[in-house]
């Protein structure tokens, strides 16, 4: 029982410690003029054109990233999982390679590479899809490899082939079905990551989100607060979504087994 | 008086009944099998006396002494898991020793290697060492401390059919040459036969029968005694005056006493206790039939006969040498005059 | 495993198919060739080049000197120190989370909690602090006027070194559990019951089972979170605008700054120099996961 006690100090004291900041940007957001509340802040995220941009910035990215990343991963891991099993470890070390190179390192040889982005696409911001889904490849590989190994995709492949089904039905129509919870898991991950992405934005000068908090905080710190505690509720939200999503694959694991 | 007595232990998991009163003795260096379904309160029987769970009610007695509030690890018990229960971080001979260090008693860790076969295993961690091996290095673990009382849970439901068979007789000639105590759960009834001084047949919670393999076999105190000990036919009847009737058959026996007449009945009747014999065609009031299958089991062929006018059947085994003289669609007539049967009302 | 019938190289024998099998994946080897390998080059490249694309080995020889080499010593500093303390603490959390129900409310909200912190953190974690112990912060401000403490009466601490630590903390816990929180998961329930049958009691087991089983999961995230710290930029720069105490500021600095003739390589033997360090990191922390995996 003395453990148990010990167990629920040690909660406490945590939750305290990641609460009290949560708290203080409640309280501070919502200061108003000598000692008053007020809910300017709040209102000031809606009411900043620049941030409302930014913010439509940021969601475009977050969903044009997970896309680009899940139409680049997804045939490639089933395909050689199924055809070219050499390459899977070196398509593993590919994917996993952006965790050994920090974001800040990466940007330092993406500014050349930009320039010719710019060249050719022109400069628009959500040419930082680009960049966005090598910074989440490693979450969605690991997400969609333990989604591949769930299934018996050998015998599934061949199921579909003997009935007649040509590759690209085999992969939409029996692959993505059944991978489908990790595949939502892979998206709301990169979305969480996308959304608070800061370092190759404000480095490739693209106004994003991220960007725009952190610029607008040097002259009002209330707006930046009240945003930030905004997105990280938000992504809160998205990941307490993402452990029940875990949670029905593995109840329908286990009435099948 | 037992060396291990268990009294009235009930328990219950958030209201659903895991043990609804069970007494069982065992006398010193007896092996007493639990036998069960699954779900029947084997594991929780044997996490009791292992002070791993507290019952709601009843007691565990070791000499006579009550020990129901002494904590796991002041019990002396012998426990060997399932499976993966071994530290991963030592090697076999580091699990072994394990238990006698903690107790600062002498090493006898080569002895108990040898005894259970691994002697030149000793170094291996136990991710280097097969299921079969794993289970000998536990259990010689669980002997290291010399407990009172062996526990096992289901240790070789883990392993495959022939490592199965060698470990369990391994696992009784170390019990016997120690005089062990032990408690021994499966679900495999012949494991359960096979290996020990008496089978407890459980079922929701309480022993449908307790007693030696060929009683338990021979002489099932019940129908779910029957039917899970062994393989069983269970043939659907009526009761009469002295007897039963199946069909058109009329069978006489004292089975049957203290039932109702008319009132339906289950013969349950083991396939090695009907004698078979072709069948000349006219009626004697025999119990009729035609073969419909047969399967080869080695030592005896069973033959799968439909008993006429209805669609049951009944399996009987016959020597293999004497299957040839029943081949499918062989019109047979079966005696019964010699089985032991168990009637039960349905 | 059994080998395709078909020669993989050559393409599947059915008919309709005439193209090679490899094609598949050439869209995915030429993105990540542009975008992750072409960048990655660079840099490593680029750092042992002078202006005019001549080999050298000043921009490296330049890391071991100077602010380079505080920059250097001052972020291993920062990561190991909160990478001891996240692991020590996280491990702590992760425990109490562990022991609970898997399905219950306290491990749901810490777990969504941590993912949100450890990698979303960022900017946001930055204006958290600055509206908590900032000049202006809720907790300076009540520890000024109820119990008339400043909190600043040394200096700007939260914009330099003390506050970095700080608030990297503050996402290194979580990251912890994260990491850590499936190793607890991988202790087994039977290993704690055979100690107690074998005589031993809670202590014995984490002296002589937990700990040691958990040890090698213990060090690999440590080493995780040192890499993660070490590779952190939003925050710091977030928080501090004046100075580039760590290297991924110094970066900041070669990127976005005026460059001194013949430095105009230094960003990119700083990233070099990174690169390095948490790929020796992760490495490490590789071969730790692996021993332990083994155990499981
Ligand atoms: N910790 C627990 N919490 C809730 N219910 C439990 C717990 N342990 C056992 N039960 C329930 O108690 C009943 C008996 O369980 P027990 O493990 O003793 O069965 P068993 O005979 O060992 O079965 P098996 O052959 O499957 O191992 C089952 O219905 C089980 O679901
Ligand atoms: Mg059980």
């Amino acid at each position: 029982m003395a453990v148990k006690v010990v167990r629920w100090l040690v909660l406490l004291a945590f939750g305290v410690f990641f609460l009290l900041p949560l708290l203080a940007m409640a309280e501070f957001s919502t200061r108003g003029a000598g000692g008053t509340r007020s809910l300017d802040s709040w209102s000031g995220i809606v009411t900043d054109p620049d941030l409302v941009d930014a913010i439509l910035v940021s969601v475009q990215l977050a969903v044009a990233g997970s896309l680009l990343v899940l139409v680049l991963l997804v045939p490639t891991m089933t395909w050689i999982r199924l055809r070219l099993p050499r390459l899977r470890r070196p398509v593993e070390f590919l994917c996993l390679l952006p965790i050994a190179i920090p974001a800040i390192v990466l940007v330092v040889g993406m500014a050349p590479l930009y320039a010719w982005v710019d060249y050719f696409l022109g400069g628009s911001p959500l040419t930082l899809t680009f960049a966005y889904a090598v910074l989440v490849l490693p979450f969605a590989y690991r997400a969609i490899d333990a989604g591949l190994s769930a299934i018996d995709l050998k015998t599934l492949a061949e199921a579909a082939r003997g009935l007649g089904a040509s590759w690209a039905a085999v992969l939409l129509r029996v692959v993505v079905p059944n991978i489908r919870t990790a595949l939502i898991g892979a998206s709301l991950l990169s979305v969480a990551l996308v959304l608070g992405e800061f370092t190759v934005a404000s480095l490739l000068n693209f106004d994003t989100l991220q960007v725009r908090v952190n610029l607008l905080g040097k002259r009002n710190a209330g707006v930046s607060i009240a945003v930030s505690l905004l997105s990280l509720l938000f992504a809160f939200a998205l990941l307490f979504l993402l452990s029940f999503v875990g949670e029905r694959r593995r109840g329908a694991a286990a009435g099948e087994g | 008086m037992g060396h291990l007595e268990l009294r009235g232990l009930r328990k219950s998991f958030g209201g659903q009944a895991a043990l609804a009163g069970l007494d069982l003795e065992l006398a010193r260096g007896e092996l007493v099998s639990l036998l069960g379904p699954s779900g029947c309160g084997k594991t929780t029987a044997l996490r009791i006396v292992a002070g791993f769970e507290t019952a709601d009610a009843g007691s565990v007695r070791v000499d006579g002494h009550d020990i129901t509030g002494v904590p796991a690890n002041k019990r002396d018990m012998g426990m060997v898991f399932q499976a993966y229960s071994l530290f991963p971080n030592m090697t076999a001979a580091q699990n072994i020793a394990f238990g006698r260090k903690l107790r600062k008693k002498a090493d006898r860790t080569g002895e108990l290697l040898e005894l259970v076969g691994l002697g030149h295993l000793g170094k291996r961690y136990p991710h280097q060492l097969s299921g079969g091996q794993q289970q000998r290095v536990a259990l010689a673990r669980a002997l290291a401390i010399e407990p009172r009382v062996l526990l096992l849970d289901e240790p070789l439901s883990a392993l495959d059919a022939k490592v199965r068979v060698n470990l369990r007789d391994e696992i009784r000639r170390i019990q016997t040459e120690l005089g062990m105590t032990t408690l021994f759960v499966t679900h495999d009834q012949e494991e359960a036969l096979a290996v020990s001084d008496r089978v407890g047949v459980m079922s929701h919670g309480r022993l449908e029968q307790l007693d030696t393999p060929s009683v338990v076999y021979r002489q099932p105190a019940s129908a779910f005694v029957a039917q899970f000990v062994g393989v069983t036919n269970t043939v659907l009847g009526t009761a009469v005056a002295g007897g039963v009737r199946i069909g058109a058959f009329r069978l006489a026996t004292a089975a049957a006493e203290g039932i109702a007449d008319g009132a339906d009945v289950h013969v349950i009747v083991r396939p090695e206790d009907i004698g078979v014999a072709q069948h000349s065609g006219q009626d004697n009031g025999a119990l009729v039939g035609t073969v419909v299958a047969q399967s080869f089991l080695g030592p005896v062929t069973r033959l799968s006969v439909r008993l006429a006018g209805g669609d049951q059947v009944v399996r009987v085994d016959q020597p293999s040498s004497r299957a040839g003289d029943f081949p499918v669609g062989t019109a047979v007539a079966l005696d019964l005059a010699a089985a032991r049967l168990l009637v039960v009302a349905v | 495993m059994v080998a395709p019938v078909a020669n993989p190289a050559r393409g599947d024998a059915a008919p309709g198919r005439r193209w090679p099998a490899w094609l598949v994946v050439v869209p995915f080897l030429a993105y990540v060739g542009v975008f992750l390998v072409y960048p990655t080059a660079l840099v490593l490249i680029g750092a042992f080049q002078d202006a005019n694309g001549g080999f050298t080995l000043d921009n490296v020889g330049a890391l071991t000197r100077g602010v380079h080499l505080q920059a250097f010593l001052r972020s291993v500093e920062l990561s190991a120190l909160t990478a001891l303390l996240g692991a020590v603490l996280g491990a702590l959390l992760s425990w109490a989370v562990a022991a609970g129900r898997p399905d219950g409310l306290p491990r749901r909200v810490v777990v969504a909690g941590s993912g949100v912190l450890a990698q979303f953190g960022g900017v946001p974690l930055a204006f958290a602090f600055l509206a908590t112990v900032g000049f202006q912060g809720l907790v300076t401000q009540v520890l000024r006027e109820r119990f008339g403490v400043d909190l600043f009466a040394h200096g700007a601490w939260l914009f330099e070194l003390p506050g970095l630590t700080l608030v990297y903390t503050f996402f290194q816990v979580p990251l912890m559990v994260i990491v850590f929180l499936p190793a607890l998961d991988g202790l087994r329930p039977q290993w704690r019951e055979a100690v107690a049958s074998l005589g031993g009691n809670s202590w014995t087991y984490w002296r002589h089972v937990g700990g040691p089983v958990l040890l090698p999961a213990f060090l690999g995230a440590a080493l995780l979170l040192f890499a993660n710290a070490f590779s952190a930029y939003a925050t710091a720069a977030a928080l501090v605008s004046q100075g580039s105490p760590i290297v991924p500021l110094q970066i900041r600095g070669a990127l976005t700054g005026e460059v001194l003739l013949g430095q105009e390589n230094t960003g990119k033997a700083l990233g070099l120099g990174m690169v390095v360090v948490v790929a020796v990191a992760m490495g490490l922390h590789a071969l730790l996961q692996r021993r332990f995996a083994r155990w499981r």
